[in-house]
């Protein structure tokens, strides 16, 4: 799959709740031609079954196996959340997520940079450092090396 | 009964530590079995200001800061400890371990 693309990066978000930092990572897939509108639904559904959340501060929303017909091409979109969202379920504790990566798979392309993805977020620095950085290049820049 | 900690975060590096360093002293003082309220002075400015009664009935402080803490004159006479953002996000139960230390 093509690296990470500026147009797939929003700095700077303040969602209110999952559901919306869920949104704004798929409308990325969307507005870039890489699911259909639908996928973003799947991906709510998906969090709903099982928590996208991933600890160390990032979530990784994905659509279930019935939203696998929305994918058009394979693609990752990147939402900063410097202040944090609550990835929680209503009773549980806070879990909050500075960093979500919605991802679009076909044919298990996407599994390769998703296993990167978690291995660079594993060191909570780098967490930190895609949670502060303050450009798309920045963003790139620290991800360019697991692409 | 539990400990009670009360701490401050505050960064002017960047956003996100302040926010992640609250998190972390939240999740760990809780797996400890403390009782914990985090004020954080980030890029909202102050939220969750720690009251003058919880400041006085908690048994220690913990100042996650890598700037100056406001009004900290509020902290006079606590136990503090002092330790960095960067510290806290990497290793939160360090951070929560040695406060308790300051406790006993």
């Amino acid at each position: 799959m093509q690296a990470l693309q500026k147009d797939m990066i929003l700095l700077d978000q303040h969602p209110a709740t999952k559901e919306e930092a869920i949104r704004l990572a798929g409308q990325l897939l969307v507005d870039s031609g890489c699911a259909e509108p639908e996928y973003i639904e799947s991906m709510q559904a998906r969090n709903r079954d099982v928590s996208v959340y991933m600890g160390n501060f990032i979530a990784i929303p994905h659509g279930t196996d019935e939203g696998k017909k929305y994918i058009k091409k394979t693609g990752i979109s990147v939402v900063q959340v410097p202040m944090g969202v609550d990835f929680s379920g209503d009773n549980e504790d806070e879990k909050v997520v500075t960093v979500v990566f919605g991802i679009a798979g076909l044919n298990g392309e996407h599994l390769d940079i998703l296993s990167k993805i978690a291995v660079f977020c594993s060191d909570v620095n780098n967490v930190v450092k895609l949670a502060d950085a303050k450009s798309a290049d920045e963003i790139i820049d620290l991800l360019k090396d697991i692409d | 009964m539990a400990k009670k900690m009360v701490a401050v975060t505050a960064c002017i590096a960047g956003i996100a530590h302040t926010y992640m360093a609250a998190e972390n002293l939240k999740k760990f003082a809780k797996k400890e079995g403390y009782d914990i309220k985090v004020e954080t002075q980030g890029a909202m400015g102050v939220e969750n200001r720690l009251s003058s009664s919880e400041i006085q009935d908690a048994d220690v402080v913990i100042f996650a800061v890598d700037t100056t803490v406001q009004d900290s004159d509020r902290f006079d006479g606590k136990k503090i400890l002092k330790v960095g953002t960067s510290e806290v996000v990497k290793d939160g139960k360090a951070a929560i371990d040695e406060a308790a230390k300051l406790v006993n």
